[in-house]
């Protein structure tokens, strides 16, 4: 016995709509004034999306968008009854259930947040050696750069400074016994502030040897900008902020507002992993002074005096050097002062008014 | 009959209802799912809940009695995406070295290297809008488009470097010839498309919308120096009636834009007119706007009241305001930018010359588009619906 019930029909292939009648024999054949336009074994009937009240149903190798709207209730019926594959459609499952998201999102977090904890650090430190010292000169140019256009500041070189500070950087190469050459350079900038640049530029800013009570304190801080350059700081620091960029990059992306949480978790991870570089550059200060006989002690000193007390201050966590309290009770337990100063009293004169 | 009538009965176009039936409830319930989950998921939900927004409003979208079908799926986009990230790799890379060659030679040249990444954001968009039209569906069939998005982002470029020139004057030509370029190469099975409106007309009926802009522009920054008052005291005054004036204009002009383009757009003898007012949209755009001031007000002030509390609570309630924060901007402005603005638009057609599109055969298309133009899209941050 064969029944006949109603339906729309698209072919898929002309977007002609045709009111179609279902005849349920041996195949489901799908009929327009008495011809059979197609015939689909029940088998490859299969159900997919549609808005509510509609059954939509397509069928394996039929024309890709070919579908039957099915609105009666009992043609519905009759339908389910005759297709034993009705519900095993791909696309009505392709996008996984909501559990399923949440916990492969889960795993992908944990995977992409260990790579950045362990996986990056590691290989900035693998790969930052493999640099030649050549492209790491390429990178510093191009800072120096920007460093001269953002200070504003104007090179300083009193001739009586210049060799002070000359001298000074000389001894201080002669005991730390730095990986490639270094020249220092000090610039008339009020901000009280030391850095050094990939490739074995520091600059001095005259806004710190204004702040500096003793030389000893500018020969600490000199000697830890050095420490930066031994160990690779800025190379590890490059490719490091760029894996990290890259990695949080595949989490978030348009979800507006998210960008910032990113950047929240960056600013947590390199804050804590400088952390680390700056107290391995103090550390490598100490032992350059210790060489020289010099204390260690007054640079904690300068830094506690510009930096002003942080103990207590809020967010510590987010702090990209160790407090100054802890550098300085560091740096006075390496403290060993055996020798002379390095400059005269008059060369150290000399030096803090080489911007005048 | 006479002659006269017969001609006016031909070339009175036949015209057919489209209309959105999608309710703003159910579309609610979607995006207070949704947000959530796109936090809980560091965000992987976004190609989920992108899929089921556009499910809804296409699905909802009823021309001549039957909806258009949403064909393209999460995963697709997903795969998209992470196929765009592992390409972008090696050329972010080449970016950066390039950068410290230029910044060799002159600092902060390197900014210039963006001119490359908003080149390559039009060569996505372009491909994004390939994805969405291919997995756009009427009557079982589907939408298409072709054309090279390497040309249309030179296009765009060039267009845009004009439109920068002239202080936004250009505009309304600029989206005229890069709407030109989209519709001529976009396709409903064997119809193309094309682009009709004109820049002129867009500047038209926009010129004043350019000047508001102009003017408020120039009080915005030039009124504090004027009057002399301080920069601070200036602009703090001059905030809130700078804001009313950028979404009065703006809402004006999205009007006017969609208008223009919807009146713009045929598929073979198929075009549409629209009856949206100037003003259809500034209700909406108020609405978002009143919302997401109150938001932030209410969020500033439990914030002054966590500088109050003890350091770790503090901190922990702050963290969850501020998540709460980018749930609700989440979904005011996919309810307000996407779901109103569809929906408002819609419900203005009227599509004529519907028997056009009878009968339409597919267009055979040598290579279907994956998502991987979403994908790019996506990665460099663009938000797209």
């Amino acid at each position: 016995m064969t029944a006949k019930f109603e339906a729309i029909y698209f072919d898929g292939l002309v977007n002609k709509k045709r009111r179609v009648t279902l005849v349920l024999g041996p195949t489901l054949d799908i009929c327009e004034d008495g011809a059979v336009l197609s015939a689909w074994s029940y088998v490859d009937v299969r159900r997919i999306p549609a808005p509510p009240d509609v059954m939509r149903l397509r069928a394996i190798g039929a024309a890709q968008l070919a579908h039957l709207d099915i609105r009666d209730g009992d043609t519905q019926r009759e339908i389910e009854r005759h297709c034993p594959k009705l519900a095993d459609d791909a696309a009505l499952h392709a996008d996984g259930s909501t559990l399923n998201i949440v916990g492969w999102s889960f795993a992908a977090t944990v995977s992409i947040v260990g790579l950045v904890w362990f996986g990056v650090p590691f290989a900035a430190d693998r790969l930052a050696p493999l640099v030649p010292v050549a492209w790491e000169k390429r990178l510093g140019d191009a800072a120096e750069g920007q460093v001269r256009e953002l200070f504003d500041g104007k090179s300083c070189a009193s001739p009586k400074g210049a060799a002070a500070l000359a001298k000074l950087s000389q001894r201080l190469q002669d005991a730390s016994g730095l990986r490639l050459p270094a020249t220092i350079e000090a610039i008339s900038s009020k901000t009280p502030n030391a850095f050094a640049l990939p490739g074995g530029k520091v600059f001095i800013l005259a806004g710190l040897l204004e702040k500096a009570q003793s030389q000893d304190e500018i020969l600490g801080v000199l000697a830890h900008e050095f420490g930066h350059l031994q160990n690779r700081d800025h190379l590890r620091r490059v490719i490091a902020d760029g894996g990290i960029a890259y990695l949080f990059g595949l989490l978030f992306g348009d979800v507006t507002g998210g960008g910032a949480i990113v950047f929240v978790g960056k600013t947590l991870l390199t804050a804590a992993n400088s952390r680390e570089t700056e107290a391995q550059a103090d550390a490598f200060a100490a032992q350059t002074l210790a060489r020289l006989g010099r204390p260690a002690k007054p640079m904690g000193e300068l830094l506690l005096r510009v930096t002003g007390k942080e103990k207590d201050g809020f967010l510590t966590i987010l702090h990209d050097h160790p407090l100054s309290e802890d550098r300085l009770a560091k740096l006075s337990a390496a403290d060993k002062a055996t020798a002379e100063p390095v400059l005269t009293a008059d060369e150290w004169k000399a030096l803090q008014k080489i911007c005048d | 009959m006479n002659d006269m009538t017969m001609e006016a009965a031909q070339r009175a176009p036949e015209s057919s209802d489209i209309v959105f039936t999608g309710h703003d409830d159910e579309f609610r319930d979607l995006l207070f799912k949704g947000a959530p989950l796109e936090i809980v998921t560091v965000g992987f939900y976004r190609f989920w809940l992108a899929t089921k927004i556009r499910q809804h409003l296409w699905s909802h979208t009823i021309l001549d009695g039957d909806a258009f079908a949403y064909l393209g799926t999460a995963r697709e986009l997903l795969i998209g995406f992470f196929f765009a990230m592992a390409i972008l790799a090696p050329i972010y890379l080449a970016s950066f070295l390039l950068g410290v060659e230029v910044e060799r030679e002159k600092s902060f040249a390197s900014l210039l290297i963006g001119v490359f990444f908003v080149a390559f954001w039009q060569f996505a968009t372009y491909r994004a809008r390939r994805y969405r039209l291919h997995r756009t569906a009427w009557r079982g069939l589907r939408f298409q488009m072709d054309g090279s998005g390497l040309s249309y982002a030179l296009r765009a470029m060039g267009w845009e470097l004009l439109t920068i020139i002239s202080l936004g004057l250009a505009l309304p030509w600029m989206q005229a010839a890069l709407e030109r370029y989209k519709m001529r190469h976009t396709y409903y099975g064997e119809l193309r498309g094309d682009f009709v409106a004109t820049g002129d007309n867009f500047f038209k009926h926009g010129w004043r919308l350019w000047v508001g802009a102009a003017l408020t522009t120039t009080t915005f920054f030039a009124g504090p120096v004027l009057t002399g008052i301080t920069k601070e005291a200036g602009w703090l005054l001059l905030m809130l009636p700078t804001l009313a004036a950028t979404v009065f204009i703006y809402a004006r002009y999205k009007a006017l834009q969609w208008k223009w383009w919807l009146e713009g757009v045929c598929i073979g003898d198929v075009r549409a007119t629209s009856t949206l007012e100037r003003h259809a949209l500034s209700g909406n755009y108020w609405t978002f706007t009143g919302l997401l001031f109150a938001s932030v007000v209410a969020a500033l002030t439990v914030a002054l009241a966590i500088g109050l509390m003890p350091k770790i609570p503090g901190i922990i309630l702050g963290v969850l305001i501020y998540l709460a924060l980018i749930v609700q901007y989440s979904i005011l402005w996919r309810t307000y930018f996407v779901q109103r603005v569809w929906r408002i638009v819609v419900n203005s057609l009227t599509i004529h010359n519907l028997h056009a599109a009878q009968e339409v055969a597919m267009r055979l298309d040598a290579s279907p588009p994956t998502a991987l133009g979403e994908g790019f899209a996506d990665s460099l941050d663009v938000v797209g619906f």
